[in-house]
């Protein structure tokens, strides 16, 4: 009897280890989750009644308006407005006609701490 | 005289076993370890399933708004390292189908490759997937639902509306897999494609 309550109390210590791996884990959830979170969660668990969480978050795909920002990084912006304030309309052609463009390296994007876009280096030659 | 002999009233040896009291005592303890038990498992066990599930529906989530930011980019991305032209793999439109399982994404071609190349969007087998002419790619597993429709900026339903509404749900475990008990995780994302600005006039 002894043996086993000792092997009882071993054992929920050992659980109470897992607490800061779990804590770790949830917070990296949570940074994960803060960049696409869903517009409707439901979490059905053990012994527990069925949860529906309703953030109503609507992400846009929102397209650079430089045409060249486009060809090159070809990647729409992911923001929670439908429009990117710090990316000016183009009133202009960038270039006279159509020059062929080649890319002699491959294309940078600069990323905050949240992993949004905040620069874009690109190296092209206009042939 | 005969004196009688009195038996030995000497300590008596123990009986191996325990009494009731000690079953009742030890039981209790043991009641009350299962109880700690089972509270640190719902502690720590449950939050850890929880992150599981979520952490992968984050990830695929994830990976899918990419492949179609990429796509909804305002271009098709070419071979790498040939950008090619303004007119080369320039989008053109997107069609939804009726039922909005399907999102067809049209872009003009270059020659000699057809004069328009067209990627479609779809669900197979709790997949999403990315077709490209003959080329079938998985953008995303545990996807129970895709469903696209044309609609305004806000995101209201409009069969004439310039941007399009991209709802995914995903759910882990998803009815595919062989883990099929409690805890389960759905999430719902909702992306909104919007137009790439045409190019100015030269």
């Amino acid at each position: 009897m002894l043996e086993v309550q000792i092997a009882f109390v071993l054992l929920g210590i050992g659980l109470a280890g897992l607490c800061p791996f779990v804590v770790m884990q949830l917070r990296q959830l949570r940074s994960l989750e803060s960049r696409l979170t869903a517009s409707t969660y439901v979490y059905h668990s053990v012994g527990m009644a069925t949860r529906t969480a309703q953030s109503n978050q609507i992400y846009y795909l929102v397209p650079w308006n430089n045409p060249w920002a486009q060809k090159l990084t070809t990647r729409a912006q992911l923001l929670p407005t439908p429009s990117n304030t710090s990316d000016p309309a183009v009133t202009s052609q960038p270039a006279a006609g159509f020059p062929h463009v080649t890319q002699p390296q491959a294309v940078s994007l600069t990323l905050d701490g949240n992993g949004n876009v905040t620069g874009v280096t690109a190296v092209v030659q206009v042939n | 005289m005969y004196l009688r002999s009195q038996p030995s009233r000497g300590p008596t040896p123990r009986c191996c076993g325990f009494t009731i009291t000690e079953m009742v005592i030890g039981t209790f303890l043991m009641a009350l370890l299962a109880v700690l038990l089972a509270a640190a498992v719902a502690t720590f066990a449950r939050p850890a399933a929880e992150v599981d599930g979520r952490t992968r529906l984050a990830l695929e989530a994830s990976v899918a708004a990419e492949a179609l930011a990429r796509d909804l980019g305002g271009y098709l991305a070419d071979n790498s390292g040939v950008p090619g032209t303004l007119m080369q793999y320039q989008f053109s439109n997107w069609i939804p189908s009726s039922d909005g399982t399907t999102l067809v994404l049209n872009y003009q071609g270059t020659p000699p490759a057809p004069v328009s190349v067209s990627v479609t969007y779809q669900q197979q087998n709790y997949q999403l997937v990315r077709i490209l002419g003959n080329s079938v790619q998985t953008v995303a597993v545990h996807v129970t639902s895709f469903n696209a429709s044309l609609c305004n900026p806000d995101g209201s339903p409009n069969p004439v509306g310039t941007c399009v509404r991209i709802e995914i749900t995903l759910t882990y475990p998803d009815p595919s897999s062989p883990r099929q008990s409690n805890p389960s995780f759905s999430g719902t994302y909702v992306l909104i494609g919007v137009q790439p600005p045409s190019l100015p006039p030269q």
